[in-house]
């Protein structure tokens, strides 16, 4: 039933269409056999028998009688033709309307799953594999797609071809009703277990050349130190035992559905031959036209194909089923809220509460009751050894994590009750690790921005000092970046970035250890840069860093250490302090 | 650079001289295809000649005969086979049909097993020579050559073609013999008539590639907005902490959906055209019909009483569909072909390369090749090297490597440092032979070194590259990699000496644990120290370290330097090094610049120099982080003191 309600909403929009499409199915098959009776008619005329059924004599009273269509052969042709071209007709806009509702829920699909993902706090999607995210948009999405647009159809269209047909050869001859789906029924519960078997034998197979492409994959990837190793003779050697495992396997597969193949061949063949062999028993015997007859074969040789396709969609629903249930995986995760919440005027005045966070699959704390305040326009340091809770503590700001107990204020305002994306407007972080778009840097700049003007870009990319190197580039801000464009190196990134987030005049900016990927004179230049921009309007600035340079300049330094604020002061306090500070500022100040 | 994602345009024709190069494959399998056109010559025969004979026989004898009769065993079908006339009563006729159905049967097994036996095997054939040829490709055509773009041609292209070695020409076989038969059939019957449902095939003879060709076309072009899909849904997954920060998720969601809108224009273009084509055929179809039941019954053969033969009126109108069929058919493979043509190209390419460093003839006479080494002929190697004036270009006039001379001592460690470009990779390249050098020579052991078998340099190598590779297997197997025949024992001492025994014996399945996906369920220390291990196993006496601790995050650090001073000692060893601090022990350090050596001495020295060492190492220990800086302030600086004193 779940499954059902998965499909039913895939259709959603182009629900009129699609009952649209199954009314001209309908219509089409109607036509179709229609097509077929005027051929059985036209034998009968011309053979001066009397049809059998009410309908073709319903049909030929209401041509004129067998003398007159006798004398008067066109009328059939015209009929033919005209039932064969509204039958193409329909048909063409069927399969066209068909067309429109595949690649329309095609397209829903992909972007309701692309809302939910984007949607899905950080913590949930760093648990997920990209691949399997990916392979769900993709994979998943397309068996879907064709299950309810094509796989459906086809079971609906049998169904209504078998039941039209036989109802209508029940009105000729109720033996000869039976006898043309006589065989079917043996023949669908014989396909469908088959069928079954086949399709374990040809997973075995795709399985086995996954590998071998993963061999080749792998062989490739890693040349240097095959070569480097003289392995080559052992890796052709061993390539051939995954050819030989992919040969067995694959020949096993294909022997089994050969073996299918002809063998239900004989059911359809068979089907066709029992009609005819009947059929024209019952034509000696005088109990059937000679075209009943002909219609008897030509609707056989019409349902069988169908059917035996039927068999075998109905034996592979399991794949539409893990396709459905891998799609749930991501629509049962919660998404995130962007859309309630408060939309302040915020100062950047910042207060921690009794803030501790823990990862939801950690035991550890990462930050321990932390309490602290920050008022608006200051410029706090953050230090600390690896792991001490740095990035966390700049990540609860923006809400990338929730805090499990206390309270993060800004302006007074719990940021729980902030708008998220108002809130991460307000609070701009540069990341640690720069992610840039394959686009145009103009493009990467102006993500964050769209209305930002030609000078807006220009001049937050002077202040990240990025203007001069990207002028330097043949294509300017036209450059790509990217797998298809220019290679930057990790500064370049880096100011990118920073130019990217500082394009907005956030009141709360935190550099997570991102300047530290630029050179101590950039990072200086930059930071009097944005203090030159702010003027009056002081930005609270926090920077992650492992830089003395950088940190002394802060209003005050917070050295983080397991989780717990270890010291906090200003530089001059600090280095008297005995501590990490002090020690790095003495190795520092050495080095330099 | 070829682009993985960008399909290039379908050729404009067939060209032949592609097709030839891969006939080869498909020759030594000539018997199956003699078989198989056997068993399609039947099949054919079976539904365009077989059928509608008989069943003409029956509809002419019920048409004449005088209804109804009594017993069934009285009707006589008179059966006209191409002029060869014979009469059958029903428990014949019924026995002919019955047998003839198992027959096809029959005949579908083996042609259907065969053609698919084909193209397993053709496949197969293609990968198996393409790999082959891929391990004596040397790096000069890796670097050319995206691996990406390698790893498609073996695995999609070789499916395309073997499909269409086999299906593609089975089918055209097929078709050929349906086509044939339908035709002998229908004149045989009656040419007039035939010569009426042959009036309206050129339309399709017309419509039919036309149609295919604009398919193929339409649905190339939506496929590439689809890998435009891929890539962006990946980029978009990878960046979300990025989207987040910047609260961006409306525009990436409006450009998802201008995408997917893209996607869904071009595959309704396809779909449309898709549509048409069919019930186009239909149409045509149904005026032919139409123009047999008009004309027929004028043009068609009498029976003897002057009637009209009804049976051959619908027999023909069942030919209709038998000549339209074959040619729809034709047209598709014919796209198919002119799909796959690119893929032949490409594969050919691969197969037909010449690798670029090749052992000269009395050196392959001595040492062997790879697919027989000589191993028994290799000498023992003591590990003196001495570059002779040496200078490389990958490409013609383009120095990387300036003319250069050296001389490393058996047993000496020494050190690479220098920025990206500035010729280091080279430098290893060029020892491993991955390439030779342009001008100059190696000497190794005094002699040069192309006077040798590549498998003698390497089998005495140790190489430890930056991105350890881990190969599916266990962690036996891939510490065995450098020693194809090592006992356990020696796996477990090689480990023991790079200090991964203690991790590996904590796992369930200790050395027989399975690594999957390049080795995900290991840490980039832990992958790291298996490449070591794998290093040592061979007993090398020349190591190289290509960048071996550049990704390792500095908590292993400690544990990877112990292993690489245990797999250097009493080695002559090459390190190419990003981060300084892990070769400040070594004997002697090169910095290199703008391919020429422009530094040599240990660390001490040039630290006291105050040149462009001294400035990589304080630019590097800048950008530590805090506790990074700590421990190697106290381990590097505090106990060499001199340095800065």
């Amino acid at each position: 039933m779940k499954y059902l309600k998965i499909m039913y909403k895939m259709t959603e929009g182009y629900r009129k269409h699609y009952v649209s499409v199954f009314v001209m199915m309908f219509v089409n098959i109607f036509l179709s056999l229609i097509l077929s009776y005027l051929n059985a008619i036209l034998i009968d005329v011309l053979n001066n028998d009397i049809p059998n059924g009410h309908i073709p004599r319903f049909i030929l009273e209401l041509l004129g009688g067998q003398t007159y269509l006798r004398n008067n052969i066109w009328l059939l042709a015209v009929l033919i033709v005209s039932v064969g071209l509204t039958a193409a007709v329909i048909a063409a806009i069927r399969h066209s309307l068909r067309g429109y509702i595949a690649t329309g829920i095609g397209k829903n699909t992909q972007l309701k799953l692309f809302y939910h993902i984007e949607r899905l706090p950080y913590e949930s999607l760093k648990k997920m594999q990209s691949g399997d995210i990916i392979q769900t948009c993709t994979r998943d999405e397309e068996v879907l797609r064709r299950f309810v647009i094509f796989e459906v159809s086809m079971i609906v269209y049998t169904a209504m071809l078998v039941t039209v047909s036989f109802i209508i050869l029940l009105d000729i001859s109720w033996e000869l009703a039976l006898t043309a789906i006589g065989i079917l029924p043996m023949m669908m519960i014989y396909s469908f277990f088959f069928v079954k078997r086949v399709r374990k034998l040809y997973r075995i197979a795709d399985e086995s050349e996954a590998q071998m492409t993963a061999k080749i994959e792998e062989n490739i990837r890693g040349t240097r130190t095959v070569k480097a190793y003289n392995n080559e003779k052992f890796e052709i050697d061993n390539f051939e035992n995954y050819l030989d495992d992919y040969q067995t396997k694959a020949l096993k597969f294909e022997k089994t559905n050969s073996v299918y193949i002809s063998s239900s061949d004989v059911f359809v063949f068979g089907q066709i031959t029992l009609t005819t062999l009947f059929g024209i028993y019952l034509t000696y015997t005088g109990q059937i036209s000679v075209g009943a007859l002909y219609l008897g074969i030509t609707y056989v040789s019409q349902i069988v194909w169908p059917v035996r396709s039927v068999a075998s969609i109905l034996s592979n629903l399991a794949k539409a089923v893990a396709s459905m249930d891998r799609m749930n995986l991501i629509y049962n995760q919660p998404m995130e809220d962007l859309e309630s919440g408060l939309k302040p005027n915020l100062k950047g005045e910042i207060d921690f509460k009794n803030v501790s966070f823990k990862y939801e699959d950690g035991d550890e704390l990462i930050l321990k009751n932390i309490n602290l305040h920050i008022g608006a326009g200051q410029t706090v340091a953050i230090m600390g050894k690896t792991a001490s809770g740095k990035s966390t503590f700049a990540h609860l700001l923006s809400r990338l994590h929730d805090s499990n107990s206390g309270q993060i204020l800004i302006d007074g305002i719990d940021i729980k009750d902030i708008n998220r994306q108002h809130l991460r407007k307000n609070v701009a972080t540069v990341l640690q690790e720069p992610f840039l778009f394959s686009k145009t840097i103009i493009s990467n700049l102006r993500i964050a921005n769209d209305k930002a003007s030609e000078q807006d870009i220009q001049k937050a990319a002077q202040i990240a000092h990025i203007h001069d190197s990207i002028i330097g580039f043949k294509q300017g801000y036209d450059t790509p970046v990217g797998e298809h464009g220019v290679t930057l190196s990790g500064g370049q990134k880096q100011r990118l970035a920073i130019a990217r987030t500082i394009i907005n005049q956030a009141p709360i900016l935190i550099f997570d250890d991102s300047l530290s990927a630029v050179d101590t004179e950039t990072d200086i230049q930059i930071r009097t840069a944005l203090k030159v921009r702010e003027k009056d309007s002081h930005t609270t600035t926090l920077i992650v860093t492992h830089r003395v340079a950088t940190a002394k300049d802060a209003d005050f330094i917070i050295v983080l250490d397991k989780g717990n604020i270890a010291q906090i002061g200003t530089h001059e306090e600090l280095i008297k302090d005995k501590g990490l500070y002090q020690r790095i500022f003495e190795i520092q100040s050495r080095m330099e | 650079m070829k682009d993985s994602f960008v399909e290039e345009k379908l050729p404009d024709r067939v060209n032949m001289s592609v097709w030839i190069k891969i006939f080869p494959y498909l020759k030594k399998y000539w018997l199956f295809l003699i078989f198989i056109i056997a068993s399609i010559a039947f099949t054919a025969f079976y539904d365009s000649s077989f059928i509608p004979l008989l069943n003409r026989a029956a509809f002419s004898y019920l048409q004449t005969a005088e209804l109804p009769g009594v017993n069934i065993a009285n009707m006589v079908f008179g059966v006209n086979f191409f002029g060869w006339k014979f009469s059958l009563n029903f428990f014949q006729y019924i026995s002919l049909l019955l047998g003839a159905m198992v027959i096809r049967a029959f005949a579908i097994l083996i042609n259907h097993y065969f053609t698919n036996y084909l193209a397993v095997k053709i496949m197969t054939d293609i990968r198996r020579d393409a790999f082959i040829k891929l391990q004596e490709l040397t790096f000069s055509y890796y670097d050319k050559t995206p691996s990406g773009w390698l790893i498609a041609r073996l695995q999609n292209d070789t499916s395309k073609i073997s499909r269409i070695l086999s299906w593609g020409l089975i089918r055209t076989i097929w078709v050929t013999a349906e086509l044939l038969f339908t035709l002998i059939t229908m004149f045989s019957m009656s040419w007039k008539l035939s010569l009426v449902i042959l009036s309206t095939a050129p339309i399709i003879i017309f419509l039919a590639p036309y149609f295919e060709t604009r398919l193929l076309t339409l649905s190339r072009k939506a496929r590439n907005a689809y890998s435009r899909y891929v890539a962006w849904l990946a980029e978009c997954i990878i960046g979300a902490k990025t989207i987040k920060s910047l609260a961006i998720e409306d525009t990436t969601y409006q450009e998802t959906s201008n995408i997917t809108e893209d996607i869904r224009k071009k595959r309704f273009r396809s779909s449309r055209m898709h549509a048409i084509f069919q019930p186009a055929v239909n149409a045509v179809a149904v005026i032919t019909t139409a123009v047999i039941v008009i004309f027929g019954p004028i043009v068609a053969p009498k029976l003897q009483d002057g009637e009209i033969e009804v049976a051959l009126l619908i027999i023909f109108i069942g030919f209709i569909s038998s000549i339209y069929n074959p040619i729809q058919e034709f047209a598709d493979i014919f796209g198919e072909i002119m799909d796959t043509q690119a893929s032949v190209e490409k594969v050919m390419s691969i197969i037909n390369t010449k690798p670029e460093i090749v052992d000269h003839q009395e050196v392959v006479d001595k040492y062997g090749d790879f697919h027989y080494p000589k191993t028994e002929n290799y000498e023992k190697m003591d590990g003196n090297i001495k570059f002779e004036h040496v200078a490389f270009s990958y490409i013609e006039g383009v120095e990387v490597l300036h003319p250069f001379t050296l001389d490393i001592k058996a047993g000496t460690s020494v050190a690479i440092v220098g920025e990206t470009g500035s010729g280091k990779s080279t430098f290893v390249s060029l020892l491993l032979r991955f390439y030779e050098p342009s001008k100059g020579r190696i000497l190794i052991d005094g002699k040069d070194y192309r006077d040798r078998s590549t498998g003698w340099l390497r089998s005495n190598t140790g190489f430890v590259s930056q991105n350890s590779f881990i190969f599916n297997g266990t962690i036996f197997d891939n510490i065995r990699y450098g020693k194809l025949d090592a006992t356990l024992e020696e796996v477990i001492t090689a480990s023991k000496a790079v200090n991964l025994h203690q991790f590996v014996v904590k796992l369930p399945d200790a050395y027989m644990t399975k690594l999957s996906d390049a080795g995900q369920e290991l840490s980039v220390g832990q992958k790291q120290l298996i490449s070591f291990a794998r290093a040592i196993i061979r007993n090398p006496r020349l190591m190289i370290l290509d960048e071996a601790t550049s990704s390792i995050d500095t908590e292993t650090e400690a544990l990877i330097q112990d292993a690489v001073n245990k797999a250097l000692s009493g080695r002559t060893s090459i390190i190419i090094a990003h981060r300084l601090s892990t070769i400040v022990d070594s004997d002697r350090i090169l910095v290199m610049k703008d391919g020429l050596i422009i530094e040599d001495g240990s660390h001490t020295e040039l630290m006291n120099r105050n040149g462009s060492y001294h400035k990589l190492y304080m630019n590097q220990f800048r950008e530590l982080q805090v506790d990074a800086q700590i421990e190697q302030y106290e381990k590097q600086v505090e106990k060499k003191e001199q340095i800065f004193d």
